[in-house]
């Protein structure tokens, strides 16, 4: 098909502008040390929210203390509370060790270099963003080190080290394939599920063991109640659940949402809509929820509508070819975009913007 | 088309396919419950992707088509079935009754108690809000969208956006599988949803090849399961845990001999042989083939993915 459409079998996406790592080595090295630095993550957990784990910790600390009561040793239990509180500590060790690879990077390749990146401490819970949590940062160190440790002893095989060295493994190649972005710590779920592979090894260490159940819970619970992009309305006056569909594609995502509101209410449902926006610009939410709106996509760079459009949405920016006469403009927003309704068939010889 | 009319044709059209992976799974008699589903997964996977490039060429691909094509390659997977003497698939009980016997471990325990909870809202975020995120609404479901509208996988004319007509097209064959048969974007969630699934039973498969208990996989299972970027992404309309889901699959049964190596590491490209396959015994083990491969196959996937430009999230110094 590439061929076909395209003239040649590769798609090029590597060679598209800003995708395409430097493979200086210093660059290389700072990249997969930034990627590194995502283990470090707090999603779902910003500022007081983080208490949630200190609230499993309790829980696991008031079991430990009535499992001791009955003398039945819960010392496994009151270590796994002081190991489940300990993450709220994550903020303050990432901001230690943020200095230290930032100022590698200074050293590095000086601002030129450090700009090509973030340097915020991840605290959203959400698809493009999102990290893997305090959980992933325990597990991933703790059963490395003991699948290391099994594997000197012969109790495990050289797999499972192949196993929990995966996402090292899948971030070194990340960081040769392509360039820093802060949506990129989630193409590492594939090396993170091989080590997960390796977890049930915590499971021979009780208070490990207890640990992974205090914070994986709360880490659960913080990502679905603090879901950046739908939040459930528990701990925000925003709720996914009361929103209509353009609220709800819009509010926490940035784009104009009076230019989805115009369209869902003034737009019939049936109709052939032209879309003059530019890469980055929502295209979906205007077919509609049932994708009964016919949707062609125009050149936001002097392309023509059909003649068969009844409708065009312009993007900021875009410029459009058509004749004057044959459209109406209906709405228009400050952030510059427009939506026109045809008010007669193209007539003039040749369209202009 | 009425909601519960489209609801009925994608229970049809998806457990069509469902029954032609379960059914092509049968054939290769394998025995672990872990890599018979996951086969399953990964054939349904293949004919729903086979068909739609099938049918996009001359530009015939609609609701009833795609019906059409499920229902023959149901048809012929059952006659292979029936013709191979009617293999049975592996017993799900035991492993169900292992699988119980694990809850015994308190973490576990509380672990999946928590899950099945948290399972009920993210199936409720799947299909009762709207996709609202950023990637989804530029071009995942766009490009479905797009395609549904010109009855093929095909260029998407006048798209200034790179991605619609560049990027690899399989979660979002997925997605367009969901928009034909509903007949609405309600359910495009389900491949992330379904791959969210073969995700966490591929960790507990991949525990189970390297030796560990079922506990200890039901426990790593259940930890990953937890992770929060895996959490959103799966009732999300994204590609990440679809894409991350073959290649895992695909590890599993790359550490396992002869037939299964086959099935997943090209995801269905490569033909069975052999007669079963058994669990890994240590001396065994050295035959997984080419991690490195899959690992760079990762690197592939990942490099051709959101070609944004500079984040809004850079903040400069910390």
């Amino acid at each position: 098909m590439n061929l076909v459409e395209t003239g040649g079998l590769g798609t090029d996406v590597p060679n598209q502008p800003n995708q395409s790592a430097d493979l200086e080595p210093s660059v290389l090295a700072v990249t997969s040390l930034r990627l590194a630095l995502s283990v470090l993550d707090m999603s779902g957990a910003p500022g007081p929210y983080a208490l949630v784990f200190i609230a499993a910790a309790i829980g696991l600390a008031i079991a430990g203390l009535v499992q001791l009561r009955r003398s039945r040793g819960g010392g496994a239990l009151l270590l796994a509370a002081a190991l489940t509180a300990a993450v709220v500590a994550i903020p303050v060790v990432w901001d230690v060790v943020v200095r230290v690879v930032f100022k590698l990077a200074l050293f590095a390749g000086g601002h030129s270099l450090t700009d090509r990146f973030g340097w915020r401490l991840n605290t959203k819970a959400e698809p493009l963003v999102g990290g893997y949590g305090p959980l992933a940062l325990v597990l991933l160190a703790a059963a490395t080190i003991a699948v290391v440790t099994l594997w000197r002893r012969r109790r495990l095989p050289v797999l499972a080290v192949a196993l929990a060295a995966a996402p090292l493994t899948v971030l070194v190649t990340l960081a040769a394939a392509v360039s820093w972005d802060p949506t990129r710590p989630r193409f590492l779920v594939f090396g993170v599920a091989l080590s997960a592979a390796t977890w049930g090894v915590a499971l021979r260490a009780r208070p490990l063991a207890y640990a992974t159940a205090g914070i994986g819970s709360a880490a659960l619970f913080l990502a679905l109640a603090n879901y950046h992009g739908k939040p459930s309305g528990l701990f925000t006056a925003d709720s996914i659940w009361a929103m209509p569909r353009w609220e709800a594609q819009t509010t926490r995502n940035g784009f104009g949402a009076d230019v989805l509101r115009f369209v869902d209410a003034s737009v019939p449902a049936d109709a052939r809509l032209s879309l003059a926006i530019r890469g980055d610009d929502w295209i979906h939410p205007f077919f509609g929820p049932t994708l009964s709106r016919h949707v062609e996509l125009v050149s936001p760079r002097r392309g023509t509508p059909s003649r068969e459009a009844q409708w065009l949405v312009l993007g900021p920016n875009a410029a459009v070819a058509r004749c004057g006469g044959s459209w109406q403009a209906v709405f228009e927003n400050e952030a510059g975009w427009r939506v026109e309704r045809r008010v007669g068939p193209d007539r003039c010889p040749s369209p202009s913007d | 088309m009425s909601e519960g009319a489209g609801l009925l044709l994608l229970v049809v059209g998806l457990g069509g396919l469902g029954a032609t992976g379960a059914l092509a799974a049968c054939c290769l008699r394998l025995r672990s419950p872990i890599e018979y589903l996951l086969a399953s997964y990964l054939l349904a996977w293949l004919w729903l992707v086979a068909l739609t490039f099938a049918l996009s060429p001359a530009r015939w691909l609609t609701r009833g088509t795609l019906l059409a094509g499920i229902a023959v390659g149901l048809g012929i997977v059952l006659v292979a079935w029936i013709r191979l003497g009617r293999p049975r698939a592996p017993g799900l009980g035991p492993a169900l009754v292992r699988c119980r016997d694990s809850l015994r471990a308190p973490a576990v325990a509380i672990l999946v108690a928590c899950l099945a909870v948290a399972a009920v809202y993210i199936v409720a975020l799947a299909f009762f809000t709207p996709s609202n995120d950023q990637d989804a609404l530029e071009y995942h479901l766009a490009r479905a969208a797009l395609w549904k509208q010109q009855h093929g996988l095909g260029h998407v004319d006048g798209a200034d956006d790179a991605r619609l007509n560049l990027f690899p097209p399989n979660a979002e064959i997925g997605q367009l599988a969901t928009m034909l048969l509903a007949g609405r974007d309600r359910y495009a969630t389900l491949p992330q949803l379904l791959a969210y699934v073969a995700l966490v039973l591929s960790v507990a498969g991949l525990a189970r090849r390297v030796s560990f208990g079922v506990k200890e996989a039901a426990f790593s299972a259940a930890a990953f399961a937890t992770l929060p970027i895996v959490v959103v992404q799966a009732p999300s309309a994204m590609n990440d845990l679809v894409v991350g889901s073959f290649l895992t699959a695909a590890a599993y049964f790359g550490l396992a001999t002869r037939r299964a190596t086959t099935i997943a590491l090209a995801v269905g490209v490569a033909s069975p042989s052999g007669r079963s396959s058994r669990r890994s015994s240590p001396s065994r083990r050295s035959r997984w083939s080419s991690p490195s491969a899959t690992l760079a196959g990762a690197g592939r996937c990942c490099s051709s993915r959101s070609p944004r430009g500079a984040s809004s999230d850079r903040s400069g110094s910390p």
